[in-house]
């Protein structure tokens, strides 16, 4: 045993050129990620800071053009309600997703028979893609037969344009990310709820307090600081959201359902712009670094 | 006595709202199942029915027979499968090299990591695009390819920041052990840790096995054929190709959502492990 200690103590003073490679042995490791979120990552956030500065010349080039794009941006109109757009997609859907997702994991913490199988089902919405969602739900507000407009005609009223009306295409794509939302945050707010100390339920029962009341003294204060963990998650998430408008409205009608990345997109891709969709790009960026920023806030005082 | 009346109250009102619940989150997969089944006449008849008297299981046929269908779910296969495979590798690699070993600018690179996780992938779109369309191999780089394809999941801030925080958790004196038996990193790395690290290696696979099968932006920049769509880009271009046949619509959906499902199912364990880590804060 002894001798064993002391020949790793050898090695490790070993030759100076075994050292040295064994100093640097570690990015042998950790070089292959980090070359790729280079490519990935890194370079990206540096170049769509270039792109921005630039435009291409009608023969293909890149040319200098100062800040031309933000002037742009500046006046775009459309940018700016694309924005306000997204914003209300965002308040509307975590409201609705989040306080049924809070409803439901409070009813399955009660642990009734059969519990199990409802979580599991429950959360099925979530691992399915944003294109399936869209074609479900695309299907199922159909104005012709979808069947919403039946069981609307059903209960006495009139058949609505679900997706073609300005007024209620922006509340049917609601209706469907707070579907999504409410499925996949049950879950975490029921290991949130399942964390809550039991004797605090017990003691409230013993004051005479019923469910109701014991949810809103007991659950909700209790997991506020997951709250706002799933609230930050659902503005992170809602400006990455664009399959689902894209096959619903495809952003209208009349640019009622623009959301801001299918609006960046549409520079980019369609109109062929790329160096001003770098531009857009560019001027989210404040919006969401300033909700990072607040998360990291609220999680930095959770770990303490 | 009371009590037991007032708890049978609450089991059935629990059961009610839970019911209820269940109703309104099957309910579109219920429907979509039964038009998949339909003759287009059945999907439009008024009133609507939940299943067709004789179902048309040959919706399926067709949808496989004369469409990009089934190219496109090869194409997601191996996208997904190259990209979870090279991630698990490229990730645990280097957590391990973070978490055991001691190299120079070791703290500031993984910062770097750290930071690459905070960058909101929405807005690498475009200036990702341009880099792989430049990148070595044709005029149009890696665009239309599978490595253009699988690029930005290849290695996640995500997936080396969750092995680093497991590796946290297993004593160095297993490594240190291996080491003095002789066994060198990389041995160490392979025969000691891949292997008492392997929930997470669940973790992480589950994660991008999502992250990858049901992307939509990024296989909509980059394929440029329809050779190279991935099954959610076809499923799109379905809404053109048979606009209002709802029931091959249906048949297409369903079978783009059947793997996820699938994997959903078989991987339980490691979903309800990842959520209530979400929930408990350890992320």
């Amino acid at each position: 045993m002894a001798n064993r200690v002391e020949d790793s103590e050898g090695q490790r003073r070993g030759s100076g050129k075994a050292k040295r490679r064994n100093r640097w042995q570690g990015y042998l490791f950790v070089g292959p990620a980090l070359l790729v979120l280079m490519v990935t990552s890194i370079i990206p956030i540096i170049y769509v800071v270039w792109m921005s500065f630039h435009r291409e010349t009608p023969s293909g080039e890149s040319s200098f053009a100062g800040l031309s794009n933000f002037r742009q941006l500046f006046h775009d109109t459309l940018f700016f309600k694309s924005i306000g757009n997204t914003l209300v997609y965002t308040f509307a859907s975590a409201a609705l997703g989040l306080s049924a997702a809070l409803v439901l994991a409070a009813l399955l913490s009660r642990n009734v028979k059969g519990s199990k199988w409802f979580q599991i089902l429950f959360f099925v919405p979530s691992v399915t893609s944003e294109v399936v969602t869209a074609m479900m739900f695309l299907w199922l507000l159909d104005y012709n037969f979808g069947l919403f407009n039946y069981v609307a005609e059903k209960a006495g009223f009139e058949r609505v344009q679900w997706l073609l009306d300005p007024e209620l295409a922006m509340l049917s794509v609601v209706l469907v990310g707070a579907w999504r939302g409410a499925s996949y945050n049950t879950p975490i707010f029921l290991s949130a709820i399942q964390n809550i100390p039991g004797d605090l339920y017990e003691a409230a029962s013993i004051d005479g307090a019923h469910a109701v009341q014991k949810f809103f003294r007991i659950t909700v204060p209790m997991i506020v600081p997951i709250l706002s963990y799933t609230i930050i998650m659902a503005f992170i998430g809602s400006f990455q959201m664009v399959a689902i408008v894209d096959i619903l409205t495809n952003g209208g009608p009349l640019d009622s359902t623009m959301v801001t990345l299918k609006y960046i997109w549409r520079q980019g891709f369609e109109f062929n712009n790329l160096n001003y969709a770098a531009t857009l790009s560019l001027g989210l960026l404040p919006i969401l670094f300033l909700i990072t920023w607040i998360q990291m806030k609220f999680s930095d005082r959770r770990a303490q | 006595m009371d009590m037991k009346k007032a708890k049978r109250w609450a089991d059935g009102i629990t059961y009610g709202l839970l019911a209820l619940a269940l109703i309104g989150f099957m309910f579109p997969f219920v429907w979509m199942l039964g038009t998949a089944v339909k003759t287009p006449a059945e999907a439009m008849a008024w009133p609507p029915k939940l299943f067709p008297a004789k179902p048309q299981f040959q919706n399926y046929a067709e949808i496989f027979d004369g469409s990009i269908l089934l190219r496109s779910m090869l194409n997601s296969v191996i996208v997904t499968a190259g990209a979870i495979l090279v991630n698990l590798f490229l990730a645990s690699l280097a957590a391990y090299g973070f978490e055991r070993m001691q190299f120079p600018g070791r703290k500031f690179w993984f910062n770097v990591v750290l930071a690459t996780m905070m960058i909101p992938s929405a807005l690498l779109i475009i200036p990702l695009f341009f880099i792989v369309k430049s990148l070595p191999g044709s005029a149009f780089g890696w665009l239309n390819t599978y490595q253009g394809l699988m690029l930005p999941y290849a290695v996640t801030g995500f997936s080396i920041f969750l092995f680093r925080q497991f590796l946290l958790g297993i004593p160095k004196e297993m490594d240190e052990a291996a080491e003095m038996d002789g066994c060198g990193k990389f041995q160490t790395y392979l025969w000691i840790i891949v292997p008492m690290i392997r929930p997470a290696i669940g973790l992480v696979a589950v994660f991008t096995f999502l992250l990858v099968w049901n992307d939509y932006l990024w296989p909509l920049a980059v394929s440029r054929t329809e050779d190279m769509y991935t099954a959610q880009i076809a499923l799109k271009f379905f809404q053109g190709q048979y606009s209002t046949n709802w029931p091959l619509l249906m048949a297409g959906a369903s079978v783009v959502a059947l793997p996820s499902l699938v994997f959903y199912f078989a991987l339980q364990r490691f979903f309800q492990q990842s959520l209530s880590n979400l929930g408990t804060g350890v992320k």
